[in-house]
């Protein structure tokens, strides 16, 4: 199953990775996608199909730092 | 002007402020006062997977200062290393402040692990700064490995109990090339105030301001500790006299 952040979610596969990330309202210019290890540009998103095993990360800054 | 001239060189980057801040433990809307009370060109900030309810920092940052990414959260190299590159492809730049720490008690830093990534992440031309506890052999492993600073912190993280390490980050101000910049465990403006007159290159803080009762009061407080601080460094401190006393008006004249 897909895991997204580490929570399975099933309905992501099959979608382009944009379509998902509208879908799902991420803050798209604040974040920095990875799947599987490999971290996707902003241009590859609409031609990066979610697969049904994919781990998917997204991750943004947040505060710390001491 | 002569206090223009006293630049603060990271990685072919000029900084005139020389204290850096953290971001973390205070509300957002407290960074933009804290940031010109401090005065800070440079603040660091974490990642972490992203929960599309938070408010996005980058959005209370001012125009014109310096991200710091850090790399908290990794406990060995390879994590850090994995960190960093999600950093650069966030931040568009090569900073990096790099932590690795598998220790969740002390919260003390991997030297070793520090200096693999700092290798690995130098080569790909980040600016790395790593967060270590001060031993000059690491520091001088860490140079070695292209590291843009050394930041040795002075006590464990968020404890503010000030310069424990003194004696040892004396060492590495006085034997490393590059920026020597204290990274965790100053507690009070007197303890950053100490620290550049000691000829630390720059300070970074963040809990201490966090867990103030005023966070912008106290980051004033603070950036005046460190300007004082570098000022009495620059200026050259006067001698001890160990014993005895040497007075300081004319011992002739004297009216009786």
């Amino acid at each position: 199953m897909v895991t997204v952040n580490g929570e399975p979610l099933a309905e992501a596969a099959g979608k382009n990775l944009l379509t998902f990330l509208q879908q799902r309202e991420a803050p798209i210019d604040n974040i920095v996608v990875e799947l599987n290890g490999t971290i996707i540009h902003r241009p590859e998103y609409e031609q990066t199909l979610i697969k049904p095993n994919d781990k998917l990360e997204l991750i943004s800054f947040v505060g710390g730092g001491r | 002007m002569a206090e223009d001239a006293d630049l603060l060189t990271i990685g072919g980057h000029t900084f005139t402020s020389r204290f850096i801040l953290g971001s973390g433990k205070y509300s957002y809307d407290l960074i933009d006062s804290a940031i010109n009370q401090a005065k800070a060109q440079i603040i660091t900030m974490a990642l972490r997977r992203t929960d599309s309810a938070e408010e996005n920092i980058l959005n209370y940052i001012p125009e014109g200062i310096t991200i710091l990414p850090n790399t908290s959260g990794s406990t060995n190299a390879e994590e850090a290393i994995r960190t960093a590159r999600l950093a650069r492809e966030l931040s568009g730049s090569n900073f990096i402040k790099l932590e690795v720490v598998p220790d969740k008690k002390y919260l003390m830093p991997d030297n070793n692990e520090t200096v693999k990534a700092t290798e690995v992440l130098a080569n790909e031309g980040f600016i790395v700064m790593p967060y270590v506890l001060p031993d000059l052999n690491v520091a001088r492993q860490l140079v070695d490995a292209g590291a843009a600073t050394v930041m040795p912190l002075a006590a464990p993280i968020g404890t503010n109990k000030g310069l424990a390490t003194k004696d040892l980050i004396q060492i590495l101000i006085d034997e490393i090339d590059v920026p020597v910049i204290i990274d965790a465990g100053i507690g009070r403006p007197s303890e950053a105030a100490e620290a550049m007159e000691m000829g630390a290159d720059a300070i970074m803080a963040n809990t201490s301001m966090a867990t103030a009762q005023n966070i912008p009061l106290m980051a004033e407080a603070f950036r005046l500790g460190v300007e004082a601080g570098r000022k009495a460094y620059l200026a050259g401190p006067g001698r001890i006299i160990e014993r005895g006393a040497v007075a300081s008006s004319p011992l002739t004249g004297l009216s009786k």
